[in-house]
């Protein structure tokens, strides 16, 4: 199988993307890490959880056809990010805060353990419904655009810019007001940023509402644009390659998440365009080992991490 | 004896024993063993049904594993959660060399001889895999090195997927692609995985307790202190994955050759995942802990074919009353109610005990009596061990203490479950949100496993056995009447 | 000190000495030596008959077992199946059961896995000694079902798995449904034929293997009819973006799209190809088996052709029965053709059961296998030398609300 250059600018869009998913993803979980040194792997069951809430608001609580669209998926994402922001505030406090000083493996299983039940006990409580969780196209996005022979899909296209959107004032709120000063504080030592004064459980909950609002997001947008039956296993994957993402991007580094995320999706897609699509999986985690080994730091991180 | 560590311990008394003694110790041990496992395959594997060979099988495998993981990841503190990937590699290579050469006849010999050989051979291409692993651990800490073996797995996973001997795959390479490699003559015996078993273990021991294994004990404790005394920790790390992936290509070598055939989904993710709780809850470090662990598990997965469904509004009801009954568990615990100076008091140590012993008698009873024989042995042995335990005057009775208690309340919750379940039927939302669906025993296991193991983890993050092993200088102990604190050997 | 150093020792090198002295003691009369010894060769002019007789019904009932995915990603098609057997099942011991022995059926979980299907097999086979096995709905679990049952002698009536080397395990193995080899060439039939496709492009699961045999025997079959295949890309399950592949296949500029894999995807795939514009007709086979195929494909999936086993607005009068007893006991309409399948393979069981010699697995497995005129609600159940039920297909096309009965291809054999 050859390479079909003429496919080239149509297949770096798609790539593009696809990469917003995980760019939305690797946000939170960088910020997470930043501050916590954590990596909370059950961050892909929050977005999974994102979508589910979207997912329920548009289907089932409200009744979709008598509202007005843009109000719908206003409160898709307001359901969506709320709930997850306090799904991510119980799971620190009673699952990541008791191991708050015990050593990283054990918060490491800690992690995979809540992962594991919010898939499994997630499935036991999805499952009683016969129907299919879909969320149907919301009339406002489902329209392509053709600019040029190339085909931009406007859901995904506004995700890109959501993304972008909600970067730029994460950035702006780590780096001016002084609860990002906060956070920065704690990412770069612990317990002296206690001594000093700073509320450090506080900044913590701040942390992670911030980190699964936006993973909740970022379901919300991707079962909307993608349109596929969701499952409890949806977020699985695209969780751990949002943390290579941002671990490509330098972990702890807010654009550096997006860059990563959005070079993942397009090294994904060149893959496929390739003609190796079976082994798009494993892209993945090659790009991980071979960060890791030869430039652990990132894309734009450096050992000392800034968030 | 009692304040000297255990392993410097067993090598200062090396010094002690004579060549006479030493090799009669080793060959008898090697004749018992031998003798144990040919009586075994005469006199109890014929009178063995097709699915008790399948409980005795995978439970031995799953031990094997556990161990070989252990010696990863408790004796060696590393952190690698792609094991099922070395499992994998072991089945898939045996499988495939078998397949190529023996069933077609090229190869003539005994079918076990052939095992042997492809034993190793899975053992060798696992080793390679554990030495790419082993390699990144220099540079790569903890989470990193976590999230890299967890990558390792996939790229496995996703490689032999795409070799069907179609397109995608590297020079046509045929491993059976999705469908997994079928057409394996099925060469193991139960006692081949018996002795792979004792051998895992054995030499896991033996390893710790020379003085070569003091190395992977002192490269978990601190690496930078090993490192100042002499002891190359960087080949310690990667000897330690060899070892560990080589134990764990041999258990799939014979799992290929059990199964008749390698499907892909039984050695995804969720094994790796698995294998890490069941070190985890077994107790890192301690060979003991991984072995009863990954066996009791095993067996738990298929047990539970018998616990009949719970309707979800029981369900539901019963979660209700576990938090009221932990929050309570909380508050006397605070009014110091139950503790005296940080120690359990006795009578809650007595009664705890008791109960918890009850609690499992109970479900046995109930939900026993059609289960296996291997099953039924299984569940004696453990209600048996628990005893014991119990009638020593350990103080890691305590924490069993903790869980009588729970297995009491949980007891009063199934009582009063008919008090909350009656009024949350009557909740109009709830009925028709989840109305008559019940729930499988299979269902809840992984939820419950997944709770299990946070809780472990915050409670007791050393698993059950922690650092020890349940071994016969403790019972000799016991039966001396000498168990202090913190026995070990 | 003696005591910890007999116990506890025994090194790796020792151990093997062992091992080697059990080798030469035991090797000699198990196992055998080198050759294909305990493995099943397909031969073309019949099956292999297993080596064991099987289990034999004792007792006040016939206990049969069945395998059904009742938790796990296959678990709609799983507790339709249930459902299907537990209806064929309770009618049968309504009108008397076999000479007033009524039939239990014992139902196991296999989890949507191989591994726990195997289990469950061994579990039924070995615990509860049925005399025949039902199940299951897909391939990759049915092969480790058919192992085991090949292996004790007990007969398997798969339900849904059409894999094509599923039957030709061995001569215990049979099937209520059509092979991957029927499906995949009366799809390339219609295709050619009704819809005038010439150049088709293939888009296949490489994660289920069901998907992989089925793109499989449509491009030779396709090709053999005098069409061209445009190209074949690739996904897995679980994917949700696919325009990568997509937009490779747009280049070639197919007429057709062959999707062969599961309704979960092929929604999104539909979805996706009409907004990159790809607009030719998709076909595809009886994995698009599901309601939540038009809700997730939207506007995409509309006019698009599968094959599947049965539908349930078809006609004729066993199916209207059919789907009237089981709305009464179920509330609901079949919701997949697993139903209506679960429900023939409990036929072939039954029906075998009345005319067999003996209550033993293999005259059940003998009756089974001389299976002539039997009405199903699928279709006729006879069994055809290869353990197969050969049953015509329906091709369905998609549409608003539902989908709609287009035509039926009769059964026919390809040979590639």
């Amino acid at each position: 199988m050859g390479f079909d250059w003429e496919q080239l600018p149509q297949q770096l869009v798609n790539g593009v993307q696809q990469g917003a998913v995980y760019a939305l993803i690797a946000l939170g979980y960088t910020m997470v890490y930043g501050v916590l040194r954590l990596i909370n792997f059950a961050h892909g069951d929050i977005y999974m959880v994102g979508a589910y809430l979207a997912y329920y608001t548009s289907m089932v609580w409200f009744s979709r056809d008598a509202m007005n669209p843009y109000l719908l998926l206003a409160l898709m994402l307001l359901f969506a990010m709320a709930g997850c922001a306090l799904l991510g505030v119980l799971i620190e406090r009673f699952a990541y805060r008791p191991l708050r000083n015990a050593p990283r493996i054990s918060v490491l299983i800690t992690a995979v353990g809540i992962s594991l039940f919010l898939e499994y006990a997630g499935r036991l409580v999805v499952q009683t419904s016969p129907q299919p969780a879909i969320v149907q196209d919301v009339n406002v996005w489902s329209k392509p655009m053709h600019i040029g022979g190339i085909t931009v899909q406007q859901s995904q296209l506004a995700m890109l810019i959501v993304t972008l959107v909600l970067m730029t004032l994460l950035w702006a709120f780590v780096r001016r007001t002084s609860m990002g000063r906060a956070m920065r504080a704690v990412s770069h030592d612990f317990s002296t940023a206690a001594l000093m004064g700073v509320n450090v459980d506080r900044v913590v909950i701040v942390t992670f509402i911030i980190g699964s609002g936006l993973a909740g997001a970022g379901g919300m947008m991707s079962a909307t644009a993608f349109g596929t039956p969701l499952n409890t296993f949806y977020g699985l994957l695209p969780g751990v390659k949002a943390f290579v993402a941002a671990v490509l991007g330098g972990i702890g580094n807010i654009p550096g998440a997006v860059v990563g995320g959005l070079i993942m999706g397009l090294a994904e897609v060149l893959v496929i365009w390739a003609g190796y699509a079976g082994y798009r999986d494993a892209v993945a985690f090659v790009i991980l080992i071979v960060i890791l080994l030869f430039r652990p730091g990132g894309l734009f991180g450096s050992t000392v991490d800034k968030v | 004896m009692a304040a000297t560590p255990a392993p410097v311990a067993s090598v200062l008394d090396s010094a002690k024993f004579h060549a006479g003694r030493f090799w009669t110790a080793r060959f008898s041990s090697f004749a018992v063993v031998g003798l144990a496992l040919y009586a075994f395959h005469n006199f109890v594997t014929p009178n063995l049904g097709i699915y008790d060979v399948r409980l005795i099988v995978l439970a031995f495998l799953f031990g094997t594993l556990a161990v070989s993981l252990n010696l990863i990841n408790g004796i060696t503190g590393q952190f690698s959660i792609g094991h099922a990937a070395f499992y994998l590699i072991g089945a898939i290579t045996a499988g495939k060399l078998t397949v190529t050469f023996y069933k077609t006849g090229i190869v003539q010999m005994p079918g076990t001889l052939w095992l042997l050989v492809m034993v190793f051979a899975g053992a060798a291409a696992a080793a390679v895999a554990g030495l790419i692993v082993g390699l990144p651990s220099l540079r790569l800490r903890g989470d990193y090195l976590a999230v890299a073996t967890l990558g390792f797995g996939e790229i496995v996973n996703v490689i032999q997927r795409n070799q069907d001997g179609g397109k995608q795959s590297i020079a046509g390479l045929d491993l059976g692609g999705a469908y997994g490699l079928q057409g394996v003559p099925k060469l193991t015996e139960i006692w081949f995985v018996l002795l792979l078993f004792i051998v895992t273990v054995a030499l896991t021991r033996n390893l710790i307790t020379c003085a070569h294994g003091l190395s992977f004990l002192a490269v978990r404790e601190d690496e930078l202190a090993a490192d100042a005394t002499g002891v190359n920790a960087t080949r310690t790390k990667v000897t330690a994955f060899i070892l560990g992936a080589a134990i764990a290509g041999m258990a799939g070598a014979l799992y290929a050759h059990y199964n008749g055939s390698v499907p892909p989904d039984d050695f995804k993710m969720d094994t790796s995942f698995i294998l890490v709780a069941m070190v985890v809850i077994g107790g890192t470090g301690s060979i003991t802990g991984a072995a009863a662990a990954g066996i009791t598990l095993k067996l738990l997965e298929e047990g539970l074919r018998k616990v009949p469904a719970i309707p979800a509004i029981d369900l539901y009801a019963l979660i209700l009353l576990a938090i009221a009954a932990f929050a309570g568990y909380r508050a006397l615990a605070r009014r110091r109610k139950l503790n005296l100076d940080g120690k359990l008091r006795p009578i809650w140590v007595t009664l705890g005990s008791i109960l918890c012993v009850f609690v499992v008698w109970l479900g046995y009873k109930n939900y026993g009596s059609d289960l296996s024989w291997v099953l039924k042995v299984a569940a004696w042995v453990f209600m048996a061990l628990l005893l014991a335990c119990i009638l020593s005057t350990s103080s890691r009775v305590a924490y069993l203490a903790r869980f009588g208690f729970f297995g009491f309340c949980l007891a009063l919750i199934v009582l009063a479950k008919p008090l909350v379940a009656g009024p949350l039927r009557g909740i109009e939302p709830v009925v028709e949100l989840v109305g008559q669906t019940t729930y499988r025993a299979a269902d809840l296991r992984w939820a419950i496993f997944s709770l299990a193991l946070v809780f472990v983890m915050i409670i007791r993050p050393q698993g059950v056995f922690g650092h020890h092993e349940f071994s016969w200088t403790f019972v000799k102990r016991f039966f001396a009447g000498r168990v202090g604190e913190g026995a070990s050997a | 000190m003696n005591t910890r150093r007999l116990l506890s020792s025994g090194g790796a090198a020792a151990s093997l000495i062992s091992a080697t002295i059990l080798v030469l003691a035991t090797g000699c009369n198990s196992g055998g030596s080198g050759g294909p010894g305990n493995n099943i060769t397909p031969s073309a002019a019949g099956r292999v008959m297993p080596d064991k007789e099987g289990n034999v019904a004792t007792g006040d009932t016939i206990k049969i077992g069945l395998i059904a995915s009742l938790t796990g990603e296959l678990q709609p098609w799983g507790e339709d199946s249930k459902r299907g057997v537990e209806l064929a099942v309770e009618e049968f011991n309504k009108a008397g059961g076999l000479d007033g022995k009524p039939v239990q059926l014992l139902v196991e979980d296999s989890a949507s896995k191989p591994e726990s299907g195997k289990s469950a097999t061994q579990k039924l086979i070995g615990e509860d000694q049925v005399v025949a096995v039902l199940g299951e709905v897909s391939s990759g679990i049915t092969i480790q079902a058919a192992d085991v049952c090949q292996e004790t002698g007990v007969p398997l009536v798969a339900v849904g798995a059409t894999r094509v080397d599923l039957t030709q395990k061995g001569a215990a193995v049979f099937r209520a449904c059509f092979t991957d080899n029927f499906q995949g060439a009366a799809m390339a039939k219609f295709a050619y034929e009704d819809l005038g496709l010439r150049n088709v492009a293939v888009l296949t699961d490489k994660k289920q293997p069901y998907s992989v045999g089925l793109s499989d025997v449509f491009k030779k079959a396709f090709e053999s009819f005098g069409g061209k295949i445009a190209t074949e890309e690739f996904y897995e399950q679980g994917n949700i973006d696919f325009k990568a592949q997509l937009t490779n296949i747009k280049s070639v500029s197919p007429d057709g799209l062959f999707c062969s894999g599961y309704f979960n995807e092929v929604g999104p795939i539909a979805r996706q190809r009409e907004s990159i514009g790809l607009n030719v007709p998709m076909i595809g086979g009886d994995g698009w088996d599901s309601t939540q195929l038009i809700a997730s494909g939207g506007t995409g999936i509309l006019g698009g052709y599968f094959l599947n086993h049965y539908h349930n607005s078809d006609q004729r009068q066993e199916v209207q029965d059919f789907v009237t007893k089981f709305q009464a006991k179920y509330k609901q309409p079949p919701a997949t053709a697993m139903g209506a399948l679960g429900y023939d393979a409990a036929l072939i069981v039954l029906d075998a059961l009345k005319r067999a010699e003996s209550l033993n697995s293999r005259a059940l497995m003998n009756a089974i296998q001389s299976t002539k005129g039997l009405k199903g609600v699928s279709g006729d159940l006879s069994i055809g030398e290869d353990g197969n039920a050969q049953k015509p297909a329906h091709v369905l096309k998609v549409e608003k609300d539902g989908f709609t009965h287009h035509k039926q291809i009769p059964f026919f054999v390809f040979k590639e």
